[in-house]
């Protein structure tokens, strides 16, 4: 089931995509043989019908001619053949091109021109001259049938906005629905594995950006964000803060109570110092808490929050473990901006503080001042 | 930058897509293309000039009339074919489908090639007229390779004027795989007249 579910999603991940673009493409082609398709019924349709019409306007000539005498039996029935020879193609035009059969009326006129056309067929193959009143007739009624081609031509099939326009529209509206939803298909996948991606980087910068144990900042990130300010030299702090007696802990009571007694360090840190910095873990038991800006006081306040907050020891199964801290700090200006010197400083007072047991922050500044290494750091 | 097996999949899929593309682009847009056959086509009268519609219409005498240009290097030659000179040349017959008909029709009849070389053996522009005022202009050794004939029957039946007759000029665009509607231009029924315009 799982493999299952892998396999879809490489499917998805890799082939949906080119399938997609596939799928436009053949869709496009289908839109543009469509439009060429229709544009040459179109043609046919204008060509054959406009063709029946000239014949049929050249057979009134004739028989008008041949009326007056100025034209044979012979021309006359040669248009004749000429006239009949369009019926075919118009008949097989009208078959073809599915857009005509939106235009009503139209199949019956074309009829009637045949059936018009035909009933003079005994008289022209016979060979007696040909009975004018019955010419005269036949030639009014074709240029009623000539009339009505023309508003068909003119109204119905050559307008932009006539029948036969719109319903070509609509079959070129069916092909392009189909390319627009293509589209559209691939605009979602194409979005959904951009977001798939951006979920993933996050994932990953969080892993980097945070230590897995405690939810603290990584050493990777408090050192970047370290160099950074530097970098534009924008004044800061840093307080080195370290658990005393850790090493202790996790040697007597195990790993395990080690792990929780971090977890409930970075607890409080998280309750007090992140207000106004960021905590990071750089080591087993050590912190850098990053300040950016230098008011000494707001710094001592909330450690001493820290402090008071972490007096109450935490619960270990029937134990209870104490966690004090020792903090040294250092003003990065006082270092020239070096990230190296600003953490060798950090540390250094770190060391001081826990050498002399101080319960509040040890400022580096301080350390260099008394001028004095406390005997237990020789 | 890594990228094994995706990246390779990738290149070979985009060649794929691209070649396909290509390869359809060109099959189902092929007629687009300006074609090279038919020079001009029209109802006009004035060119060139041609002569008189034979009369009476039907006379079996005087079925197509091919003359040269003098401009072509055949000199200025006239020819005139009754139905039974078209008859005895070697007969064609192949089944084809065509635009104006639902169903492949057989068509038999002599070679155009044949015709002409009884007039000019290297013709290379000529001009055709139907019955019914239709011209074209065509490139005749473009369409040689297709084996054009002037069709005298249709599916057994000699052709009459309403038929489409007494001459139908017609290629086999089925076996030689045309796409429908290309050629339609030069496919004149109702044909009368043939004129060499140059030649080689």
């Amino acid at each position: 089931m799982l493999k299952l579910a892998y396999h879809l999603r490489y499917i998805y991940q890799w082939f949906l995509v080119p399938l997609m673009l596939v799928l436009i493409y053949t869709s496009a082609m289908n839109l543009v043989s469509t439009f060429f398709l229709l544009e040459k019924y179109r043609h046919e349709t204008i060509w054959s019908l406009e063709h029946l019409n000239r014949e049929i306007e050249s057979t009134i000539h004739e028989s008008q001619l041949y009326l007056v005498k100025a034209s044979t039996l012979n021309q006359l029935r040669f248009q004749y053949e000429l006239l009949w020879s369009r019926l075919p193609v118009v008949q097989s035009s009208l078959d073809q091109d599915p857009n005509l059969q939106h235009i009503p009326g139209l199949a019956k006129m074309v009829d009637d021109i045949f059936t018009r056309v035909k009933s003079m067929d005994p008289d022209f193959s016979s060979e007696q001259a040909l009975n004018h009143t019955r010419l005269t007739r036949w030639i009014s009624a074709l240029k009623h049938d000539r009339e009505n081609l023309t508003n068909f031509l003119v109204n119905d099939i050559s307008a932009g906005n006539g029948r036969y326009s719109r319903a070509a529209w609509q079959d070129l509206l069916k092909s392009m629905i189909a390319v627009g939803l293509a589209s559209l298909i691939l605009f979602l996948v194409v979005g959904h594995l951009i977001y798939l991606l951006v979920r993933e980087q996050k994932r990953q910068r969080i892993q980097i950006e945070q230590d897995s144990l405690t939810g603290l900042a990584s050493r990777d990130f408090v050192i970047s964000r370290l160099e950074a300010l530097c970098k534009k030299r924008l004044d800061f702090c840093i307080v080195f803060l370290d658990l005393n007696k850790f090493k202790l802990i996790n040697d007597t009571y195990g790993h395990q109570a080690g792990d929780q007694l971090l977890i409930y360090v970075a607890r409080n840190f998280q309750a007090t110092l992140t207000k106004i910095g960021t905590v990071g873990r750089i080591g087993g038991d050590e912190f850098i808490w990053l300040i950016p800006h230098t008011d000494q006081r707001e710094i001592a306040y909330y450690y001493n929050q820290l402090t008071q907050n972490l007096q109450l020891p935490l619960q270990f199964g029937d134990k209870h473990l104490p966690a004090s801290l020792s903090a040294g700090a250092v003003q990065a200006s006082l270092c020239g901006y070096n990230p190296s010197k600003v953490l060798e400083a950090g540390d250094s007072a770190m060391y001081w503080a826990k050498s002399v047991h101080s319960p509040s922050i040890v400022w580096h500044g301080e350390i260099q001042s008394s001028n004095a290494i406390p005997a237990t750091m020789i | 930058m890594q990228c094994g097996k995706p990246c390779l999949l990738i290149v070979v899929l985009m060649m794929i897509l691209i070649g396909s593309g290509l390869y359809l682009t060109s099959k189902l847009l092929n007629p687009l293309a300006d074609s090279p056959i038919v020079t001009h086509t029209g109802n006009s009268q004035s060119t060139p000039p041609f002569p008189p519609i034979p009369q009476p219409a039907g006379n079996l005498e005087q079925v197509l009339i091919v003359q040269t240009d003098p401009n072509s290097s055949c000199g200025t030659k006239e020819f005139v074919f009754s139905e039974q000179q078209l008859q005895a040349l070697p007969q064609t017959s192949f089944k084809t489908k065509h635009t104006w008909a639902n169903i492949a029709q057989e068509f038999s009849g002599p070679l155009l090639t044949d015709v002409l070389k009884q007039v000019c053996a290297n013709a290379r522009d000529i001009y055709l007229r139907s019955l019914d005022k239709y011209s074209v202009m065509v490139n005749f050794q473009a369409i040689a390779k297709y084996q054009p004939i002037l069709a005298l029957k249709v599916n057994g039946q000699a052709l009459t004027i309403r038929e489409k007759g007494p001459l139908w000029l017609m290629i086999n665009t089925d076996e030689y795989k045309l796409p429908p509607r290309s050629l339609d231009n030069i496919f004149v029924w109702q044909l009368y007249y043939i004129r060499v315009l140059t030649s080689d």
